[in-house]
């Protein structure tokens, strides 16, 4: 993973007894899990998402361990040391660090809430760790507690919020989340593409019941309800832009647009609208402040085992260049989706295009 | 092509997996090694390209057409198909002539053979010129059928027609099949061709007739087959590595270190053309068209290079039109009665000038160039490509392969747009070249799209002069006009060109129009060729 | 290995993941319908369907469409009687041919989500599929053709 203090590398966690965790008690695993401490009791940099795993039940914490030592083939390699320099390398500046940041225990449910929601909390607040990329870190690369869920940059790729202020032209409500986060898409929204896709490949192991729970609980923050989209201003707008434009040949963008995406991506009407043909003045990386998931999904395509299953974009890496995408993200974000333009967009293209990330 | 649609290519990663086909694709329909060695032409009809097999002995009136036993009318066509359907016009005009049923004819676009004289496909000629031809040759298909129906039946060969595959008289009729079983042998002279009667316009029930082209259908399935889709067992892929400048480069080092890493990468072969038709190329061979590619991206070549081709732009020619259209002793004078302008324009009560520009045109023809080529066991020479002019190319062929006439042989295949552009067939040579240098193993090269547009013989910048002379009532009393570009028929065919009143040869290509016939008074058309132009690129 | 559906039939390859699709379906499984015309997205010859979608195969790497079903114009209709390949018979739209694969798949993939597109909406999707030969005019009547057919056939049906 590469962070903004270095990189750092997933160890080795299967039960080989020498480089992995093999020789762990279950004590230690939970104290790991609850308190982010290996079995020496040094402190685990915050990569590894304790913050979170605190708020697991003993009883899950318990069950992930005796999967990890009956299930997992043990490997014999020695984790890498992370390359973070000093003196943040040293661990035990860790301590501090939890002490300001991290808010230990189990998850608590709250009895207003019905079943559905304390569960959707439990598995968003714990084991999901939603929060490690859509919650926005502080300078010390802590959870900011006062911005939670209002997006961040992950890896070259932005993470949207999930508050109110996701600024998607379609609100995202339970019925939205619950479909993204069980198909990979939601018509209105997008696809889920790069880190995100690994998460939805994720939660295709858990049964439909605790999605259902994650979108309940990530729509109550986002606080919206399902409404027409044929009456939502933004979205008629991006459909009206959308309408071939004969002096099209004019602007750069709009004719890479015309001729490359144009043919999935145009919609007469609201009503054509679908998973696989977005219309990208509705969906939100159009409408984030960050152009950097349009950019990524232009550039690396979308695989047919991500997003909507089945279906492929095109990667076109090859064949346009830094100048010619940012014409075509430029065209989409300030005629169709009708929002003040990204500064410095081929300067943008340029460092995601060149950027190594884990994703 | 710095700053365009396409940017620079950066070195990809080299292919990870053995390249092969582990699972059986016969239920696919696929089309492994389309059969064209085997064949000698092209029927865009069939779903593979084969021509139609004759039923028995064959009847051929003249050369352009058989009969068979079961009736059927295949057509030889000597022009390529490449959006005018021109095969289905010409059989169109046979088969009206001759009185054929149009559901039993079928086209046949030939390979190269001296017996069909010039093969040449352009300039909107095809049609009015086969007119007279397949008129002929329907013609005397008719009469031979007539003579020997007439003859069978005992009865007078004026008193029998033949329509829409029925030859009748007498109260009998016979169909084509009956009559070809039964053996029919005439034959005709060229002096006997051209005095054939012909049927009377009023009597042709075919042609302003609307009907599908026999070569839309495939067209509509993806069975129809072009130059790209050329496949023989055993070829290897190439992707050539253009020189900096179209003449004047001298291959001087390749490294290929780099490519090495490419699985199926074979070698970067140097080219050497006898013909300098395309000098400076290098080959990049592999087993398959997608490594070959990546290959040429990871071979650095040296060049060694003469003269300033490199140098030379769109307004570097421009200006060299202008200085030469200032010269008034250079270029070919036309045939345009009196050319003696000098002494009306010094009397003339008023004058207008005017300059005309046009800047360079690609051909950009959706299918990029492309062509295979091998030494089969004959030991003839076969290049499977699209091509406009064979008749042009054969000889650069010869050239460049060091072999007779009798010894090349270009095949027939759809074109995926012409535009001119596959008149020039010099994109043939570096390939029959890389075949040689592979000891005649196919070779089969598709270009890139960039490397398409880097090599094409542009329509040339060209520069008109317009002086006009009036009189005191406005009336035009004399026009001068000269005319400079780069010349494609000084290029490719000199021979070609006709001379000028002054003995000059001239292109009559680039300076049509200039020779009107409206009455201007004196007149003077002068063409001038822009040698600039001619060494930095290959007009077209 | 890679693994994909194409035309109704598995297929399995040991190939290089960053192979085009466009030279997997042309020289490995050998069907050749599909063209190559600028290799950059931007011409639409090349487009076949992967999970039912237009996609343009000559940027779309291999190891993209693992699971996928891919559809060429070979397999469009198995007797070549897709409607939008019917209207572009009767109204003679190919000229040279050689983007017409592309044209038919971006139409037949149009139809599906507009059924009745209007000239303007024939525009959009179609102004990526370039034909040289220029017979833009009769593709939109061939559109407007098919989608009358494909809405009967369907109110037949």
């Amino acid at each position: 993973m590469v962070t903004g203090f270095g990189t750092i590398y997933g160890s080795n966690i299967t039960p080989d007894p020498e480089t992995g965790i093999g020789e762990w008690s279950p004590t230690a695993f939970r104290r790991a899990m609850h308190e982010g401490v290996d079995r020496e009791g040094r402190n685990l940099f915050p990569a590894f998402p304790y913050d979170h795993f605190t708020k697991l039940s003993d009883a899950d914490v318990d069950a992930i361990y005796a999967y990890i030592m009956t299930d997992v083939a043990p490997v014999k390699e020695v984790t890498k040391e992370p390359s973070i320099p000093f003196p943040l390398n040293m661990r035990i500046l860790q301590s501090g660090w939890k002490l300001l940041f991290v808010h230990f225990g189990r998850y608590e449910p709250d009895a207003s809430k019905s079943d559905a929601w304390n569960r959707g909390a439990y598995l968003v607040e714990g084991p999901a760790h939603c929060g490690a990329c859509h919650t926005p870190r502080n300078a010390l690369g802590a959870e900011e507690n006062s911005k939670q869920y209002a997006g961040a940059a992950v890896d070259s790729w932005t993470a949207p919020p999930l508050t109110d202020a996701n600024p998607s032209a379609v609100p995202w409500t339970v019925n939205a989340l619950t479909t993204y986060l069980t198909t990979g898409s939601a018509p209105y929204h997008g696809v889920a593409a790069g880190p995100m896709a690994e998460v939805v490949a994720g939660l295709r192991q858990l049964p439909d019941s605790d999605i259902e729970a994650i979108g309940t609980y990530l729509g109550s923050i986002s606080g919206a309800q399902d409404s027409n989209p044929a009456a939502i201003p933004a979205v008629a707008a991006s459909i009206a832009a959308g309408k071939p434009d004969p002096d099209y040949r004019k602007d750069l963008g709009e004719r890479l647009y015309a001729s490359a995406c144009a043919s999935c991506h145009y919609n007469p009407s609201v009503d054509s609208v679908k998973a696989e043909r977005p219309d990208l003045g509705i969906i939100t990386d159009t409408r984030l402040d960050n152009p950097s998931n349009l950019i990524q999904t232009i550039l690396n395509g979308i695989p047919a085992a991500q997003g909507v299953h089945g279906v492929t974009m095109p990667a076109f890496r090859t064949a346009l260049d830094d100048s010619q995408i940012a014409a075509i993200v430029g065209y989409l974000r300030s005629a169709q989706a009708g929002l003040p333009p990204w500064p410095n967009l081929e300067t943008a293209v340029t460092s995601v295009r060149t950027h190594t990330g884990t994703n | 092509m710095a700053n365009g649609i396409f940017p620079p290519h950066k070195a990809a990663a080299p292919g990870l997996g053995r390249r092969g086909f582990l699972v059986s694709m016969c239920a696919t329909g696929a089309v492994f090694g389309f059969p064209r060695k085997s064949l000698a032409s092209m029927n865009p009809a069939a779903p593979n390209g084969s021509p139609i097999e004759a039923v028995g002995a064959v009847y051929e009136p003249t050369i352009w057409y058989w009969i068979d036993n079961a009736g059927k009318v295949n057509v030889y066509i000597i022009r390529a198909e490449m959006g005018q359907h021109v095969g289905t016009s010409i059989a169109r005009i046979l088969a009206d002539e001759l009185g054929a049923n149009w559901e039993d004819v079928s086209i046949d676009h030939v390979d190269t053979n001296p017996k069909w004289g010039l093969m040449v496909t352009g300039g909107s000629w095809s049609v009015w010129q086969s007119w007279p031809i397949y008129r002929q040759a329907g013609a005397a298909g008719r009469i031979a059928l007539a003579e020997k129906a007439a003859k069978l039946w005992g009865i007078n060969p004026a008193k029998i027609t033949v329509e829409n595959g029925i030859v009748s008289g007498g109260g009998k009729t016979a169909s084509f099949g009956d009559l070809v079983s039964g053996g029919i042998t005439r034959s005709f002279t060229a002096d006997e061709l051209k005095n054939l009667p012909l049927r009377p316009h009023s009597d042709l029930k075919l042609l302003g007739k609307t009907l599908q082209a026999l070569d839309i259908r495939n067209k509509t399935t993806g069975q129809a087959i072009y130059g790209i889709d050329a496949k023989i067992e055993g070829m290897v892929h190439a992707a050539p590595i253009l020189p900096p400048t179209r003449y004047g480069c001298t291959v001087t080092a390749i490294d290929d270190s780099a490519a090495k890493a490419v699985k199926g990468y074979q070698q970067a072969l140097r080219i050497d053309d006898p013909s300098g038709i395309a000098p400076g190329w290098v080959m990049v061979i592999a087993d398959s068209h997608w490594a070959a590619q990546k290959a040429a991206k990871l071979v650095t070549v040296n060049y060694n290079i003469t003269g300033n081709a490199q140098q030379i732009s769109e307004a570097d020619i421009q200006a060299e039109n202008k200085r030469i259209i200032d010269d008034p002793k250079a270029g070919a004078i036309l045939d345009t009665g009196n050319t003696d302008v000098d002494p009306v324009f010094a009397k003339a009560a008023s004058t207008f000038e005017a300059e005309y520009t046009t800047q360079t045109v690609l051909h950009f023809q959706l299918e990029p160039l492309n062509a295979l080529a091998f030494q089969n066991q004959d030991g003839v020479w076969e290049i499977h490509t699209g091509n406009q002019w064979q008749s042009l190319c054969l000889p650069w062929l010869q050239t460049a392969l060091g072999v007779g006439e009798d010894k090349v042989i270009m095949r027939t295949y759809l074109l995926g747009g012409g535009f001119g552009r596959r008149l020039n067939g010099d994109y043939a040579v570096p390939v029959a070249l890389a075949s040689k240098a592979l000891g005649g193993k196919p070779v089969k090269m598709i270009m890139t799209r960039p490397d398409d547009a880097y090599f094409d013989s542009v329509r040339p910048p060209t520069m008109s002069r317009l002086k006009m002379a009036f009189d005191a009532n406005k009336q035009v009393i004399a026009m001068d006009t000269a005319v400079a570009s780069g010349w494609p028929t000084k290029v490719m065919l000199p021979a070609f060109m006709p001379k000028g009143v002054n003995g000059k040869p001239y292109d009559p290509f680039s300076s049509d129009g200039a020779d009107h016939w409206y009455d201007v008074g004196a007149q003077r058309a002068r063409a001038i060729s822009n040698e600039l132009a001619e060494a930095t690129f290959r007009p077209g | 290995m890679i693994e994909f559906t194409i035309n109704g039939n598995k297929v399995s390859l040991d190939i290089a993941p960053d192979t085009p699709l466009l030279w997997v379906i042309r020289d490995d499984v050998g069907l050749t319908g599909t063209k190559f015309g600028c290799g950059v997205g931007l011409c639409g010859a090349c487009t076949v369907h992967v999970g039912g979608s237009p996609t343009r195969s000559c940027l779309t790497s291999v190891k993209d469409v693992a699971g996928a079903e891919i559809t060429t114009i070979e397999g469009l209709a198995p007797d070549g009687e897709h409607p939008v390949q019917v209207a572009w018979r009767d109204l003679q739209v190919p000229q040279c041919g050689y983007c017409q694969s592309g044209q038919i798949m971006t139409a037949a993939a149009m139809l599906k989500d507009m059924p009745n597109p209007s000239d303007e909406d024939i525009d959009a999707v179609m102004t990526g599929n370039l034909c040289r030969c220029m017979t833009y005019n009769r593709i939109r009547a061939a559109v407007r053709q098919a989608a009358v057919a494909m809405r009967e056939n369907t109110a037949n049906g």
